[in-house]
């Protein structure tokens, strides 16, 4: 790559950066987004791991509301709620965002053959992303779980593995609309190899839809992590929010109005999905102009 | 004189449709000689640009291509992918119609060249290239909409030149240009074609743009020639009805005569699945007998060098 390309592409990067800063709800998004992170960065200094350990609430009160010592009261088995809440930005965040990696890298990578192969192989990785597509989500993630065990990255691998096939279709579709231009053509006369056509004109004409897709694949995999956690996979002395909720909902936090415990990580939840789903919006009002001033 | 660079016999290129097989083009054989241009004229759909992909094998995926290419030697139609890509813009390269099309949107017009010169590891300059073409060093780093479409055809004719190719095809490199700049594209590949001795195959619908580049021209209708021989003569006194209306369509400036008793033919080109009997031209043809709707017709020598396949000829 010559430094001119990495110059303009600098350049392009900053245009993006600067679009999504004016606009008003992406910045809405970025800030939340920028809570969770210090939240997760911060967790340490604020709660030592060992207190999500269940010996580290043998001498709290259980469910105790919030006080100066316990700012977010604690949970059944008298651990800090805060200190949960705090490193379960850690877990959730970093399930959500290691299953889009996962779930954009195949879903990406399949896309494109399927796109720019012809014949049998073309719909061999199609029928492939339609059974993806329809398989139940919840089972299935349920049953590979049991099988592959619960730690978070088993998690984020299997919400990955079984959340790329939508992204994969548009990718497909938008490969295929590239495959056919003029330049193609020309440089397939010109006597380029497939690879040199993938890499040169197909890849950076669906990047944008790639990295928008991405973002609005985050708040999925956040909400089904939760989802999951919530009907009891998962680790409960490593827990995400959608594990705490777990908690809450299994020890009758709700019944007993004990709302410091559900509450917090409930609206985390909310917070970091929204944040995502905002970004993403606004990113993909960027790459795709056709979208602007609707 | 050798060989010819670019031997054609017999092609055949079909495609597959839903509606079943479609005979694009129907047993062409042609020939190109070094530092000759060949004019191919026909209206839409006789066959011209299915020709000029079939000959480097870049018709889509499926169709079926029979017959035999050979260019400068060696088989095209047998020619391994490595090779044939190789052979690909080094030998023969492509101006395509439409240069808005084949040009990437988003990358500038130096990379694109460099796109070419980097294929092939060929030792051109860009600069040098576009200078050639009468685009200012400056311009280089250009976006495609920033340039006017004659500007955007040269920086095509300047990618075709990157790889010091010996055929040139030149596929309706002046559709959707105005006449000026019509002009001044063809000056440009005429003296291009005359400096470094390039062969081109010039494919057009429109027979007055061949009489200024051609030095043979071939007729094409409904997948097959029809008539083929040299262009100042053939535009002079043209044989078969087909290629008298194709030259009659143009009138001729100052001629108020030509004004007054307006040319050209009535009705549309044969549905490719369903192409008449016997000569295809038959349903247009001016002085068609019912002799003409059952005989099949076939090139015959009237001059030297020059065929024709009509009965009445």
């Amino acid at each position: 790559m010559s430094s001119a390309a990495w110059t303009r592409r600098r350049a392009s990067a900053r245009r993006v950066w600067r679009q999504l800063r004016s606009d008003r709800t992406a910045l809405v998004g970025l800030i939340l987004l920028a809570l969770f992170v210090t939240m997760a960065l911060t967790a340490p200094l604020f709660a030592e791991r060992t207190e999500l350990q269940a010996a580290a609430g043998r001498n709290n009160p259980d469910l105790a509301a919030p006080s100066g010592k316990f700012w977010l009261g604690t949970d059944d088995i008298g651990r800090d709620v805060f200190a949960l809440v705090m490193w379960g930005a850690r877990v959730s965040l970093y399930i959500g965002l290691l299953a889009t990696v996962v779930a954009v890298v195949i879903g990406s990578v399949l896309g494109l053959i399927a796109g720019y192969s012809r014949g049998w192989i073309s719909r061999l990785m199609l029928a492939i992303d339609d059974f993806f597509l329809v398989l139940p989500f919840i089972p299935l993630a349920i049953v590979l779980a049991l099988l592959l065990g619960r730690s978070p990255t088993v998690l984020a691998l299997v919400i990955g593995g079984t959340f790329w096939a939508g992204g994969s279709r548009l990718i497909r579709a938008q490969v295929l609309s590239l495959r056919e231009r003029g330049y193609v053509e020309r440089a397939t006369a010109l006597g380029a190899s497939n690879r040199h056509i993938i890499v040169r004109h197909v890849v950076p004409g669906v990047a944008p839809l790639i990295i928008a897709n991405a973002t609005l694949i985050v708040p999925g995999a956040i909400l089904a992590e939760s989802t999951l956690a919530f009907l009891g996979l998962g680790d409960r002395f490593s827990p995400s929010w959608g594990k705490v909720l777990e908690g809450a909902q299994a020890s009758g936090a709700l019944t007993l109005n004990a709302w410091w415990y559900y509450l917090p990580p409930g609206l985390c939840i909310i917070g970091l999905v929204l944040a995502f789903t905002l970004i993403g919006n606004a990113l993909e009002r960027i790459f795709d102009p056709r979208l602007v001033g609707r | 004189m050798s060989d010819p660079l670019l031997d054609v016999r017999d092609l055949h290129v079909t495609y597959r449709s839903s509606r079943g097989p479609v005979p694009a083009v129907r047993g062409v054989s042609l020939h190109v000689d070094r530092g000759e241009t060949l004019g191919l004229a026909g209206e839409s759909g006789s066959g011209k640009s299915s020709l000029i992909l079939a000959l480097l094998r870049l018709a889509p995926p499926g169709t079926k291509v029979t017959g035999s290419i050979v260019l400068a030697g060696e088989d095209v139609m047998t020619m391994r992918p490595g090779r044939l890509r190789a052979v690909r813009w080094g030998e023969a390269a492509v101006v395509f119609q439409g240069a808005q099309h084949v040009l990437n949107p988003v990358q500038r017009i130096s990379r694109q060249i460099q796109e070419a010169i980097d294929t092939h590891r060929s030792s051109n300059k860009v600069v040098d290239l576009l200078a050639q073409v009468g685009i200012p060093r400056w311009r280089a780093h250009a976006y495609p909409h920033e340039l006017s479409g004659g500007q955007k055809q040269r920086v095509m004719i300047a990618m075709a030149l990157a790889c010091d190719p010996e055929l040139l095809i030149a596929d309706e490199p002046t559709t959707a240009l105005d006449v000026m700049v019509q002009a001044q594209v063809l000056q440009l590949l005429a003296d291009l074609q005359r400096d470094r001795g390039l062969a081109m195959i010039f494919i057009t619908h429109d027979l007055s743009v061949l009489s200024t580049v051609a030095d043979r021209l071939a007729v094409m209708y409904a997948g097959r020639l029809v008539e083929t021989g040299p262009a100042r003569e053939m535009l002079r006194g043209a044989k078969h009805p087909y290629t008298k209306a194709l030259a009659a369509a143009f009138p001729t400036i100052g001629d108020h005569a030509s004004r007054l008793a307006p040319s050209g033919l009535s009705g549309d080109p044969p549905d490719p699945i369903a192409v008449p009997s016997g000569c295809p031209f038959h349903p247009r043809c001016p002085i068609a007998t019912d002799e003409c709707a059952v005989t099949p017709v076939e090139l015959a020598s009237v001059a030297s060098g020059w065929e024709v396949a009509c009965l009445k000829v």
